[in-house]
């Protein structure tokens, strides 16, 4: 499976990759393009939809049990997407600029500015190490960058507790993200790893894509105000679904055999798709029976 | 003297400011940073104000520095405090005038009695030494304070142990909820968490560096240690942990602002202890739920109460393991 992954990763980043000659700097204003995965990007996943994602049992049971409710904790009203989410969120419209020494213009930092929630991300490129493991976790994390041929690599680590999906799908502090950046004059792709030993059973691979434009205006909601959205919570709230509670809502609602919805490296593969089919027959011949 | 005081004051600007605020990404400084300050195994890493953390000499010490000296709480675990003051003086040549102890565990005490003695001693009359003076003055070595279970607890023998006595056992006891300390130009507050991790614990609160040292009701690696046997309870570490989200305020947008430094563990801020806060009420309110069901601790073991949480929090074995942490939480809400 390893070598199978390895060989994937390396046809995908071969087949997304500009020519040698192509440019690695990747400042300057880009637009998402929100056209691949729409749904799950701009309203969010549905509750329950794990497809395609590579998730152990013990995320799938953290998922199955978030209530979106725990957003309206006061002390989560505010809180941004974190790192490995927001790239892929709901934009994001970004302004990436150059940070140069002030003397030998040496390329010090790219910061890119515009995410939800303004977590903005600064990727350090003058081979500065990462902060040890007694350092503050941050939502945008730590990242670091080295130009690798025609793409810019990025490690990002010491990101706070989060999501990699909208629906309570999570990723923890222990996750590694490496992003490439791969630019092709006006058209900038970015493919993103997540690397969690802790959620995941595989590598999360996603693909996403930006233009460049001339009008960026950054998310201008740099504070988040916090309001009293729900009166009569008790010190300490913690909305949560009951332990064993199947978030089968999205399976019924599109004719899915829920186990099919679960996510798990096994339903990432073509070979899923003759046990899906046997699955579906079986609830067809199930349902006829009635 | 002087050489060493501008040595200590050259490696003070070289220890990694891990923390940093909240300003746009355009305005950070482009400098490149220190090298991390490592000082035989133990790390110093500044957190904001006056305060440092030293971790890697057992539980993790607590440093405010500033003109009057050094206020510490804890003193790391056995055989650490000359690990953990050779560090301190790559920082500062002040003298330590204060030792907190945030709750009476061998891996935050044991280094007392060896911080007082390279202090000069007791600063202030012992409760002992009431009417026959201290031979080196009123306002000269460490004046030592933690809550009185604490006290209480450190002159209990440990397991394969014994309990503090002398110079190891603080000099200053309190048992209302609140003690105040004002110390190099700051008000710090000692707040008692009532029968959390155990029934001695202390928050100990910088107001103006605005950092928070919360001791084992916070260790953002792993479970907490629920310590039955000291008067620790599920529902102090509950009410403890959101006593922390209540003193925290975020600079923006949950991102910085009041700092906390754990028990164990990395720097944290008021987003870190919600999640933590959530996982501890979740799995609780599972536990008391199957509690009121009938469920045996058995049956509890078995329905993966903990699955998402185990890999990140679980220790391979001991209190914080899962299993330790589950029995303790079960026994807490008075399962048999």
């Amino acid at each position: 499976m390893q070598s199978r992954f390895a060989i994937g990763v390396a046809a995908l980043v071969l087949a997304v990759a500009a020519p040698a000659y192509a440019q690695v700097d990747i400042s300057g204003q880009w637009a998402a393009r929100v056209t691949e995965d729409q749904p799950h990007r701009a309203p969010g996943a549905e509750l329950g939809d794990y497809t395609g994602l590579p998730i152990n049992a013990a995320a799938r049971q953290k998922a199955s049990v978030w209530d979106a409710s725990i957003l309206s904790q006061p002390e989560r009203m505010a809180q941004p997407h974190p790192a490995m989410y927001f790239m892929r969120g709901p934009g994001p419209q970004m302004v990436v600029t150059r940070r140069t020494d002030p003397v030998t213009h040496a390329l010090v930092a790219y910061t890119i500015e515009g995410v939800f929630g303004r977590d903005d991300r600064i990727i350090w490129m003058d081979g500065r190490p990462h902060p040890s493991a007694n350092a503050e976790h941050t939502w945008e994390g730590f990242s670091t960058g080295v130009v690798q041929g025609n793409r810019l690599t990025v490690t990002t680590t010491h990101a706070k507790w989060g999501v990699i999906q909208r629906n309570g799908v999570p990723s923890s502090p222990k996750a590694v993200m490496t992003e490439h950046f791969i630019r092709h004059g006006e058209y900038l792709t970015l493919v993103s790893i997540v690397d969690d030993p802790i959620y995941l059973e595989e590598p999360f691979i996603r693909t996403s894509h930006f233009m460049q434009s001339a009008n960026i205006t950054p998310d201008q909601r740099w504070l988040f105000e916090v309001v009293d959205e729900v009166a009569g919570h008790p010190r300490g709230y913690v909305p949560h679904y009951p332990l064993g509670t199947k978030q089968d809502g999205f399976a019924k609602k599109h004719g899915l055999p829920f186990e099919a919805t679960q996510g798990g490296t096994e339903t990432l593969y073509p070979e899923y798709e003759q046990k899906l089919r046997q699955m579906l027959r079986s609830n067809a011949s199930t349902q006829s029976a009635r | 003297m002087r050489s060493i005081a501008f040595a200590a004051a050259l490696a003070a600007s070289a220890v990694v400011t891990s923390v940093s605020g909240q300003q746009p990404v355009g305005t950070i400084p482009l400098d490149p940073p220190p090298p991390p300050l490592v000082v035989d195994g133990v790390e110093v890493l500044k957190v904001q104000g006056q305060v440092y953390l030293l971790a890697g000499g057992g539980a993790n010490v607590t440093a405010q520095i500033g003109d009057e000296g050094v206020l510490l709480a804890d003193s790391g675990g056995a055989g650490q405090a000359d690990r953990i003051l050779n560090a301190l003086r790559r920082v500062t040549t002040k003298p330590v005038r204060y030792l907190v102890n945030v709750n009476g565990d061998t891996d935050h005490v044991s280094g007392n009695d060896a911080i007082v003695k390279a202090g000069s001693g007791f600063r202030g009359p012992r409760p002992q030494q009431v009417g026959g003076g201290n031979p080196v003055g009123q306002n000269v070595g460490v004046m030592t304070v933690s809550h009185e279970n604490a006290y209480n607890r450190m002159t209990q023998a440990p397991p394969n142990g014994a309990g503090l006595s002398g110079d190891a056992l603080p000099g200053s006891t309190f048992f209302t909820p609140r003690k105040d300390i004002f110390a190099n130009g700051e008000p710090i507050e000692l707040r008692y968490q009532p029968d959390a991790h155990s029934d001695g614990d202390i928050f100990v609160y910088f107001r103006k560096s605005d950092v928070v040292s919360v001791g084992d009701v916070f260790t953002p690696h792993s479970y907490p240690v629920i310590d039955l046997a000291r008067g620790g309870t599920v529902n102090g570490v509950i009410d403890a942990l959101n006593t922390i989200i209540e003193i925290t305020v975020p600079e923006r947008n949950q991102m910085g602002g009041t700092r906390v430094i754990p028990g164990h563990g990395r720097i944290a801020n008021e987003a870190d202890v919600v999640d933590y806060r959530d996982m501890v009420t979740i799995v609780r309110d599972r536990v008391q739920d199957m509690i009121k069901k009938g469920m045996t601790l058995q049956q509890i073991r078995a329905a993966n109460v903990t699955l998402e949480y185990d890999g990140y929090y679980g220790a391979p074995s001991g209190p914080a393991s899962p299993g330790g942490f589950l029995e303790a939480v079960y026994r807490s809400l008075g399962g048999k």
